[in-house]
């Protein structure tokens, strides 16, 4: 499949490409704020911390082949929508940090596939693992098609459970974040399966909003102390 | 109605949690009187929508609220909501307390500690 990743950072490029091997990858990153010197230090940064040798091969002959490329602009500007139209994506991957318009979601083939931290439908919205938590539900990621709602949209691919290992809600959420790039795989090798989706029906769940501090602790607090009880009986 | 309750293991941490809290808290006004009557569920999720979407942000910047009496009616809504089979409900009560700072709209401020002194009193006792 020709899949799109809209990706926040340049850094992350490689090793989509490396999971997604098999599939043809394209990349899109963009700076919101347009040049911003901040975008290009943080990105710059990030890639010499983390690219090998081969890494930076890679990632230019990306962009100087126009098979990916950083628009210094945000995701709706006529040169992301240009970039769209000229790859013209079989379905894409959400690793950027923004709300998809419908301009934008209608020029990904299938759709844009998003890997979301809580179980949908029950929960969606912010702070969903740690809601998940509190409310004694289990933790993971499910990934689903997107639509311009939050966290409403019909399809989802799949549900990966994964039980929280980590001591606090910082590295929980961490933990669970870095498991997009292999469920995102899985939910290809689904979908090119042709297993059909389940419905995500928001009647049977509840939008959430971020959490307190007061209720953070009472959920960190339980982290700790899970962690601490795993520690011993292992 | 979908139930957003705690797990029975933390339940007895989060009561402890919000009475720490409704011990930072001290009465400056009147008992609270507050009206119950049916609304519809599409209603109150609004309502909760509302304080946490569009009123929370202008709280954490101090910019001036439009429609205070909506904020009146949607905090009336959620302060009436405020249960154990629904935790959402005291958890907008308890950001909205964490981001209003007493100099910001410091009478509404005034009427909301009461109503979530009211909340927390009836969820603990």
């Amino acid at each position: 499949m020709k899949v799109l990743v809209f990706c926040d950072g340049v850094y992350r490029w490689p090793e989509f490409r490396e999971s997604l091997a098999g599939h043809q990858v394209h990349f899109l990153t963009c700076s919101p704020r347009g040049w911003a010197p901040r975008f290009v230090v943080v990105q710059l940064v990030k890639a010499f911390r983390r690219f090998r040798p081969r890494d930076w091969f890679v990632v230019l002959k990306a962009l100087v082949t126009g098979h990916s490329k950083i628009v210094m602009g945000p995701l709706g500007s006529p040169s992301s929508l240009a970039f769209l139209d000229q790859v013209c994506p079989d379905i894409a991957l959400h690793a950027m940090g923004v709300i998809y318009r419908k301009a934008v979601i209608e020029r990904c083939g299938a759709g844009i596939l998003n890997a979301h931290i809580g179980r949908l439908p029950t929960y969606r919205g912010r702070s969903v693992m740690e809601w998940s938590i509190l409310c004694g539900d289990p933790t993971g990621v499910t990934v689903f098609f997107i639509d311009e709602g939050i966290d409403t949209g019909a399809r989802i691919v799949l549900f990966q459970e994964s039980p929280i290992r980590q001591k606090t809600i910082a590295a929980a959420k961490a933990e669970l974040f870095a498991l997009d790039i292999a469920l995102f795989r899985r939910a290809l090798d689904v979908i090119e399966r042709g297993e059909p989706p389940a419905h995500n029906d928001t009647a049977e769940g509840r939008r959430f909003y971020e959490m307190s501090l007061l209720f953070q602790e009472v959920v960190g607090a339980h982290l700790a102390r899970s962690h601490q009880n795993h520690a011993i009986d292992s | 109605m979908i139930a957003v309750s705690a797990d029975p293991v933390l339940r007895e941490a989060i009561k402890t949690a919000l009475r720490r809290r409704l011990a930072t808290m001290s009465s400056i006004g009147a008992p609270v009187f507050m009206a119950r009557c049916a609304v519809e569920e599409g209603e109150v999720e609004e309502a909760l929508w509302f304080l946490m979407v569009i009123v929370r942000p202008k709280l954490r910047s101090a910019a001036p609220l439009s429609d205070e009496a909506r904020v009146m009616s949607a905090l009336a809504l959620v302060v009436a909501r405020c249960s154990w089979t629904d935790l959402r409900f005291v958890d907008c009560l308890n950001v909205l307390f964490e981001t209003w700072a007493p100099k910001t709209h410091p009478s509404l401020r005034g009427f909301f500690l009461e109503w979530y002194r009211h909340a927390l009193e009836r969820m603990l006792h």
